[in-house]
């Protein structure tokens, strides 16, 4: 059986036997998700990647302490391993994360159009700028809930754990970060002319 | 003669295998607004540099 068929929990039983290709697999299939929840927490490639890094090197020495929990699922350990320390930096940083970049990828290139007119390009433009601008809005246990369920896939009871709260006020939570997104496309104009 | 309401919360099970439209999940409306926000957000994964991951893996073998 090759690496990618195994699952999670059999790679993980490898790298701490001494197989260090298993931690490679392991990153590689995870990285993504755990890079991105962490990036757009912190808004920065740089710290992202420090990070995310961090986060590894404590995966690495739990797993070679062999203090690591089986009974749990390896991707949202490393998420909380890696919210924890976004949370570390933040409390140092004495800032507020928000969901939205800084490196001018935006979130709503995928609504793009092939062979639109320009007057549709202007549209898709303003509408891009709008929503960009919108999601500044939603609070940031919203921001990481919709963060933490989409990248992550994690289940509300996993996020619940994640963030120390009950599995009600993670679903309310996302309820509202919903409801306010559509509220506030609906409501764009008059919000972001205050 | 009053019609009879045609129910909309049944539960449905996701890809996660949670519950739709109970108590512990999202309603149907919400799931399908996010359904319409996924591709959208989809663009948003990135990946760490090759140089990060490297490093990691440097550091794994050098305990």
């Amino acid at each position: 059986m090759s690496f990618q068929e195994k699952t999670d929990q059999e790679l993980v039983h490898l790298y701490i036997q001494g197989n260090e290709a298993s931690l490679s697999e392991l990153i590689n299939r995870h990285q993504s998700r755990i890079y991105t929840s962490i990036y757009l927490l912190v808004k920065d490639e740089y710290l992202a990647e420090d990070i995310f890094q961090d986060t590894f090197i404590k995966v690495i020495r739990t797993l070679k302490a062999g203090k690591y929990n089986e009974e749990g699922k390896f991707l949202p350990w490393v998420l909380r391993i890696g919210h924890n320390l976004v949370i570390d930096h933040f409390r140092k940083e004495k800032r507020n994360p928000t969901i939205t970049n800084s490196d001018g990828f935006d979130i709503f290139d995928v609504l793009g159009i092939h062979d639109e007119s320009m007057e549709e390009k202007m549209v898709k433009q303003q509408t891009h700028d709008d929503l960009k601008k919108l999601i500044h809005y939603l609070p940031s246990e919203q921001k990481e809930v919709l963060i933490m369920r989409h990248y992550g896939e994690l289940s509300f009871k996993d996020i619940a754990e994640l963030t120390n709260v009950s599995i009600n006020t993670a679903l309310g939570r996302m309820r509202y970060a919903l409801n306010n997104l559509r509220k506030m496309m609906t409501n764009k104009e008059q919000l972001l002319k205050a | 003669m009053m019609e009879t309401i045609t129910p909309t919360l049944n539960p449905v099970v996701d890809s996660n295998g949670e519950l739709r439209n109970t108590g512990e999940a999202l309603l149907r409306h919400e799931i399908e607004f996010l359904d319409e926000l996924k591709p959208a957000l989809d663009q948003l994964i990135k990946n760490p540099s090759a140089a990060v991951v490297e490093h990691i893996l440097a550091f794994s073998k050098s305990l």
